[in-house]
């Protein structure tokens, strides 16, 4: 179990519900920060200090108040979190309910759980935080067949580098560190296999060479 | 060839025609007077030229008048009678007859007039021109001399009666010694004698003879001779050849070649033939120098007159010629600020023909702005305002006592309140995540649907309205998509050109239709390019597939 979580949320409502499950599964030590600026600062200094939070739980929108703020909403948060302290778990709760972007923050920013603000959140944040702890995915019994893998792929940056250099004949284990040259964080051998796995899931290829003629035929690359 | 005009009053004297002196204008201008400083010291040419400036320049009529008179006189004596009556004619246009002062230089024009008709042989017209002259004339002594002159033009004509009948008037008023009593004595001898060739003149002329010869008046005994050497030519040519002689020496010791060649003419006639052949020759030789003489003066009058004709032609041509210069220049400046005004109204017109447009552009999207927002405000009230009522009403009432039924109820409002929220309120946020959802919901088993390229940065400095646009344009295209192409595979590449944004549509089904290009839907999305200044081009459109380029500023 956890026992150091980071709570990100700028509504004092949710405050209620998140602190009866953390106490309820036996976590004491709960920090809350209303910014997303506050909660990477936060990361840092608990990195520093060598006491690192093990969970983020944090919400999507974030309302603009005025104050000046260098990440302003969830997605960056978590990319940025992830950069810091790639083993962080993350859990996000927010009121979104549509399956695609769900489906996208799984696909694109890999969070361990998701959970829909409502009548049962209670239940589902409990559920949610138990399978996290064990280094299980959570996905909401309602968006399960939706989240289901869709006959498309977004190819950022680094995908189509990956799939130039292949093309080009650069061997899988050299990539990573030509992806480093190019600004990439944390890039090693298997998260490149991953990745070429997920994109051949997603676009229904069996072999790199198939992938490799498509994106070539597609001026994908 | 100067010394060949020797004096004007000479000649006349010589022909028994007399010209009066011409009083002074009042005020002289300095061209005036040097011209008649000229004419006083022989230099004829410079005399006229200055006169002609003066006739073509004055102010004063009375001078310019004065001046063509002078010019008339020079003309005249250097045998330019043409010339002179033309200056003459000229003086009168001048010349008022109203005006006293005027009166003397109107008597000498008709009086000059008068002696050049006589000199081309015009006797009739001379004696009506003498008539005026004696009209005009307030003073006696001048009146005698128009009238002796008169008298003289009806004894050339041959009209010896009238020419008698004058000299008697003239004689009735003239004392019996003197110039003047000479001379009319002599006329009126030499033309009793002629109109009666029986007539004893002889002791007449002897008497005018001399009279002169008293009085030291070569040019009167000159004209003596003359009469003496035709009243002894046939009866005495001995005398007659005499006299002859005596004339040709005054007329020498005179230097006056028309009086030279008078007398040669008659020492020809009178003199044995020997010596008529020399006389002959001289005069020949006198004559052509003359003819040459009086040729050149004319030509040297005309040359005058033309040059200050000319100056003053080359004035007016100088000054229509600026006229035309400043006429052209104005019509050059009207062309130029018609042409600025032109295009000032153009650009004014275009100016608020974009204002206008854009006005109504941002009119019609006001509008589409606030059509949503009744939309979103009706929704509101017919799904939240209405179930939150019948909620709170049923609580009021306790007719619901049990929490699950609030909290079911209460979760399904919320649920709803929180959907509506992304109906009224398009977030720009995280467009790239929103975007590439939307895109991939278009995915199905059969098609295959890539994004490449959509990252945050690229988004940044996008504008929201801009933001909302192109994912309109994205979802129409991918509607049209669904609907006609029959595509297993699309690719959406997003790139970023220097300060423009790239998208390309790569589709591989049947391509566009001509006849749906156009349909309402594309419309749409042509008018949606247009607002955020972008542009649409199909790059292929054939059975095998379609691929679009749309391109749009950034920032």
């Amino acid at each position: 179990m956890f026992n150091k979580v980071l709570i990100a949320e700028d509504h004092q409502s949710i405050k209620l519900t998140v602190e009866q499950t953390l106490k309820n599964l036996g976590i004491s030590e709960f920090q809350y920060v209303y910014y997303c600026d506050d909660a990477v600062s936060r990361l840092k200094r608990s990195n520093q200090e060598n006491k690192p939070f093990e969970l983020l739980i944090t919400d999507l929108s974030f309302t603009d108040d005025g104050q000046q703020q260098a990440i302003t909403d969830g997605s960056q948060l978590i990319k940025e979190a992830r950069s810091l302290q790639p083993d962080l778990k993350v859990l996000v709760f927010s009121a979104e309910s549509n399956p695609d972007v769900i489906r996208e923050l799984f696909d694109r920013f890999s969070i361990d759980g998701y959970v829909c603000k409502g009548r049962h959140d209670a239940i589902e944040l409990n559920s949610a935080i138990l399978m996290i702890a064990d280094h299980k995915k959570y996905v909401p019994l309602e968006f399960r067949n939706a989240i289901r893998k869709k006959n498309s792929y977004d190819f950022d940056e680094f995908d189509t580098m990956i799939i130039s250099q292949l093309a080009l004949g650069t061997k899988l284990k050299d990539i990573p560190a030509y992806l480093e040259k190019r600004g990439a964080k944390a890039s090693s051998l298997s998260s490149v296999e991953k990745r070429l796995n997920l994109i051949k899931e997603a676009c229904d290829f069996t072999t790199n060479t198939q992938l490799i003629a498509y994106c070539k035929d597609r001026k994908i690359i | 060839m100067k010394k060949e005009f020797i004096s004007i009053i000479a000649l006349f004297c010589l022909f028994g025609c007399q010209k009066p002196d011409i009083p002074a204008p009042l005020s002289e201008s300095t061209d005036f007077k040097k011209a008649e400083a000229f004419l006083h010291q022989h230099i004829i040419d410079s005399a006229f030229s200055y006169f002609d400036r003066v006739a073509t320049g004055s102010k004063d009529s009375l001078e310019a008048a004065m001046a063509y008179n002078y010019m008339a006189s020079i003309q005249s004596d250097a045998g330019d009678y043409y010339g002179a009556q033309e200056s003459l004619t000229t003086s009168l246009t001048y010349l008022d007859e109203q005006k006293k002062e005027h009166r003397y230089c109107l008597a000498s024009d008709y009086n000059e007039l008068g002696m050049t008709s006589s000199k081309l042989e015009n006797f009739d017209s001379a004696v009506d021109y003498f008539d005026l002259a004696i009209k005009y004339s307030d003073e006696e002594t001048y009146r005698l001399i128009f009238l002796n002159n008169k008298a003289n033009a009806f004894r050339s004509k041959g009209d010896y009666t009238q020419a008698l009948r004058f000299y008697q008037q003239v004689l009735g008023q003239t004392k019996r010694q003197g110039k003047e009593y000479a001379r009319l004595l002599n006329n009126m001898a030499s033309t009793k004698w002629l109109q009666n060739p029986g007539y004893n003149a002889a002791p007449e002329l002897f008497e005018a003879l001399q009279m002169r010869q008293i009085a030291k008046d070569l040019r009167g005994q000159n004209s003596s001779y003359t009469h003496l050497a035709d009243y002894y030519s046939k009866s005495k040519p001995d005398s007659g050849l005499y006299f002859a002689n005596k004339m040709y020496l005054i007329a020498r010791q005179l230097n006056l070649p028309d009086a030279k060649l008078d007398a040669l003419k008659k020492l020809i006639k009178l003199s044995p033939a020997e010596k008529a052949k020399g006389y002959f020759t001289q005069y020949e030789q006198l004559n052509d120098s003359l003819q040459t003489a009086r040729n050149a003066a004319k030509n040297q009058f005309a040359l005058i007159r033309y040059h200050t004709e000319k100056s003053k032609a080359d004035n007016l041509k100088l000054q229509k010629e600026n006229s035309e210069k400043r006429y052209e220049l104005i019509q050059e400046r009207i062309r130029f600020y018609g042409m600025l005004g032109l295009f000032l109204l153009i650009l004014f017109l275009a100016v608020r023909w974009y204002k206008i447009r854009k006005k109504r552009t941002e009119q019609e999207k006001q509008e589409a702005i606030l059509e949503n927002q009744r939309k979103a405000s009706k929704k509101v009230h017919d799904t939240l305002a209405n179930d939150l009522y019948r909620i709170m009403k049923t609580v009021q009432y306790g007719s619901e006592q049990d929490p699950e039924w609030l909290m079911d109820n209460l979760d399904d409002v919320y649920q709803r309140a929180r959907d509506l929220s992304y109906d009224i309120v398009d977030d720009a946020e995280n467009f790239e995540l929103k975007l590439s959802v939307l895109i991939k919901s278009f995915a199905t088993d059969t098609t295959r649907v890539i994004l490449v390229g959509n990252s945050r940065e690229l988004w940044l400095k996008v504008p929201a309205a801009v933001k909302t646009e192109i994912k309109y344009i994205i979802q129409e295209l991918m509607v049209n998509m669904r609907k006609h192409s029959q595509a297993t595979d699309v690719v959406i590449r997003f790139e970023k050109q220097s300060n423009r944004c790239l998208i390309s549509y790569i589709d591989d089904g049947v391509g566009m239709q001509k006849s749906t290009v156009f349909n309402n839907g594309l419309v749409n999305t042509g008018n949606r390019i247009k607002a955020i200044d972008g542009e649409l081009t199909f790059v292929t459109n054939t059975g095998k597939g379609l691929e679009i380029n749309i391109t749009f500023p950034l920032a």
